[in-house]
């Protein structure tokens, strides 16, 4: 089984799945309404510079969403079962 | 009493090109931008639609109907304060998927709706085939495929939301699994009847259910305590069986429910379904390139503004310049027609010749850069800087915007989702040379001294902007919610959206700031010709004499400056009575320099004060003004001491 991660960790340009997502309840609500759920598939597309925010690649619901890293360090992901 | 109008509203989640559909319908009435949440107060529009009369009315994008943000709130409000007759859901085609989660949330409201499936051609770009037919059936609500940009199919959607409008059908429900909609039919059961807040029951059950601690479950303490007892337990049950907090499991079943739609009416063309923006993204947000590309930009726009501005400003005063001469000698310098002909000449003259030829080509590369969608790539990059100054990325829309003017720029703080975060941008914006202060820059700096004197004022002005950031966060501590911001496809900007939106921004301006122009240059002939500008003169001197070392006489221009920042530009030529071409004669370049300096920071403007009021309040608008004065005091002092 492969271990989750954060979204902050993981390399760019692999699909990997959504586990897991902590905060608080606003934070969470908006990334649901942005298209953005447990168990979607999401490809980390970069980073800004300087520990900048993190552009992801919704792969479930098509969105792109720049996320800043504290939010993106309470995302847990994983490899796909099948990669 | 006129006969009431059946209204439609228009609604749908940020950039689905609800405004565009809105233009396409009305004319040329809304602005439309691919930024979520520019459109953050609601437009109507009273349109003749065959030969009936609507009442069209366009809302500030929503992701969903629990507001987050003050601009939701507002979408909110009106879509329950208008009583819609028909409801437009607008729908970004080449998003379906997450669109459709709103569409869910809006048919628990259970009014006549029609959905409007906009972008089909970007959908068709990104690989996704949708038969809209299908999707009909299974909503059960009229589903119309529509590119807004071209018109496309705009007709068609009127058509059938006015044939549902002479045949009301409410939409019909979507369910969900089935201990979800047993704990919402226990609910429904239990509300007295004619409860409901909004809507429905079930809306109202399910609103009750999933929005724990928010307004609608208040209000309904206050209302009913027993019954909140009984959605205490109903929802504490469900959350035990399911493991998660009610919100997430409805928010769940409204994106699986999603998903399942999408996937039976969608067929997905193979191949890779990469973004159609994903490899210009990959440069225009690249590490390193991408903030090349954004001082480019910036550094472009400046030039390209006074290329095209400072030719025209020379061709257009030189008739000016003869035809005050030519007056001058025919009314002579001292009577009170000369003064008065004159102050309505400096005030026309000076819009057309001094103004329009910066302002013009300003909205038009503004919108451009909201059209395109480049707002929210500059917020991704300059995101790590904002955070310096105890912002994020989400700010960087208001601040651009406020290049434009800055009145639009605090509206739209409303897309912030903290109060804080919202005061302190606010507090930012009326440091932003605004077009009426680009205007003073170009015509005054760049015009006298050189573009690149005009670029060092620029680079200061933002400097100053971080700083001052620095300062008030320093004080006005407090966490901001980490960023997380739609990147919205890039849009091929349509060059007659472009038009409409630069025409609505001028002809903003012909109505109001120019007459205001006209008055205040005719105001200070008249303090001229009765020689009260010198006591205002002498009562300012302590600080435009001695404190900034200009000329007297620039004392009065000052006060008019309040009203709008170009009055002081037109007023300085005036009240030192020369014309553009002598100025150097009376005034030194450091002059110059710290007169622009101060006008351009001394006091937020009228409509910028009167904004700050309206939005954040009273406090907020004074500490900005008093903010604005210090810093201008203190910055041309600096300024006077190094030149």
């Amino acid at each position: 089984m492969p271990t989750p991660k954060s979204l902050a960790e993981i390399k760019s340009n692999a699909a990997v799945r959504v586990v897991s997502i902590e905060g608080g309840r606003g934070v969470r609500q908006r990334l649901f309404a942005l298209g953005f759920h447990i168990g979607d598939r999401v490809v980390l597309q970069g980073h800004g510079p300087f520990r900048g925010p993190l552009l992801v690649n919704n792969l479930t619901t098509g969105t792109c969403l720049a996320v800043g890293r504290g939010i993106a360090q309470r995302i847990q992901v994983e490899a796909e079962d099948d990669a | 009493m006129t006969p009431e109008l059946p209204v439609l509203i228009l609604i749908g989640q940020p950039n689905c090109g609800k405004s565009t559909l809105f233009n396409s319908v009305a004319g040329l009435k809304a602005e439309t931008s691919n930024f979520p949440g520019t459109t953050v107060k609601h437009t109507h529009s009273l349109v003749t639609v065959g030969d009936r009369l609507l009442n069209l009315i366009d809302l500030p994008g929503t992701y969903s109907l629990n507001p987050s943000d003050p601009a939701e709130k507002t979408a909110l409000t009106h879509l329950f304060g208008e009583k819609p007759d028909v409801i437009i859901n607008v729908i970004d085609a080449s998003l379906l998927g997450r669109s459709l989660e709103l569409t869910l949330e809006l048919l628990e409201l259970g009014e006549p709706m029609v959905v409007a499936l906009n972008m089909m051609d970007l959908a068709e770009k990104k690989g996704t085939v949708i038969d809209a037919a299908a999707l009909e059936r299974t909503l059960g609500v009229p589903v119309v495929p529509v590119v807004a940009r071209r018109g496309q199919g705009v007709k068609t959607l009127i058509e059938r939301a006015l044939e549902l409008m002479a045949e009301p059908r409410p939409a019909p429900v979507q369910a969900y699994s089935g201990d979800v909609e047993a704990a919402l039919g226990e609910m429904e059961s239990l509300l007295p009847p004619g409860f409901p807040l909004t809507g429905n029951g079930r809306f109202t059950s399910i609103k009750l259910v999933e929005s724990s601690g928010l307004y609608f479950e208040k209000a309904l303490a206050e209302a009913d305590p027993d019954l909140k007892h009984d959605l205490d337990r109903i929802r504490s049950e469900l959350e035990a069986r399911r493991g998660k907090p009610a919100y997430e499991i409805i928010a769940a079943e409204r994106h699986h429910l999603s998903q399942k739609l999408f996937e039976d009416c969608c067929r997905l063309k193979p191949g890779d379904r990469q973004s159609p923006s994903g490899k210009a993204d990959a440069v225009l947000m690249h590490p390193f390139y991408g903030y090349l590309i954004l001082l480019a930009i910036l550094v472009g726009f400046f030039f390209l503004i006074f290329k095209v501005g400072s030719p025209l400003e020379n061709l257009l005063l030189a008739p000016l310049q003869s035809l005050r001469q030519a007056l001058t000698v025919r009314l002579g310098s001292g009577s009170l027609v000369f003064h008065l002909v004159d102050g309505l000449l400096q005030g026309i003259g000076g819009g057309l010749a001094i103004v329009l030829p910066y302002f013009i080509p300003l909205l038009f590369l503004m919108a451009l850069l909201e059209d395109v969608g480049y707002l929210a790539r500059a917020g991704f990059l300059l995101d790590t800087f904002m955070h310096r100054i105890g912002l994020h990325g989400k700010s960087v829309t208001p601040f651009i915007l406020g290049f434009g003017c800055n009145v639009p720029a605090i509206v739209a703080t409303r897309i912030l989702e903290s109060r804080r975060d919202r005061i302190v941008t606010a507090l930012l914006i009326p440091f932003i040379p605004c077009s009426a202060r680009t205007t003073i820059i170009l015509a005054l700096v760049a015009f006298y001294l050189g573009p690149w004197w005009a670029l060092g004022f620029y680079a200061v002005n933002i400097l100053l902007v971080a700083v001052l950031g620095r300062v008030i966060s320093m004080f006005m501590k407090g966490p901001s919610p980490g960023l997380i911001l739609e990147i919205p496809s890039l849009k091929m900007p349509s060059l007659k959206s472009l038009v409409q939106k630069t025409y609505l921004q001028l002809s903003f301006f012909l109505k109001f700031a120019w007459p205001l122009l006209v008055l205040g240059s005719l105001v200070l002939s008249l303090l001229q010709f009765f020689g009260a500008d010198g006591l205002i003169n002498a009562a300012l001197s302590p600080l435009v004499v001695h404190g900034l070392g200009l000329p007297p006489e620039l004392g009065v221009t000052l006060v008019f400056g309040f009203l709008r920042k170009e009055l002081s530009l037109l007023m300085m030529l005036q009240a030192l009575g020369v014309g553009t071409s002598s100025l150097l004669t009376v005034i030194t370049r450091e002059q110059l320099v710290v007169f622009a300096v101060f006008v351009s920071l001394f006091i937020p403007c009228l409509s910028t004060f009167g904004i700050l009021w309206k939005e954040l309040g009273r406090k907020v608008a004074f500490l900005s003004a008093a903010l604005s004065v210090g810093t201008a005091v203190v910055l041309s002092l600096i300024v006077r001491a190094i030149l």
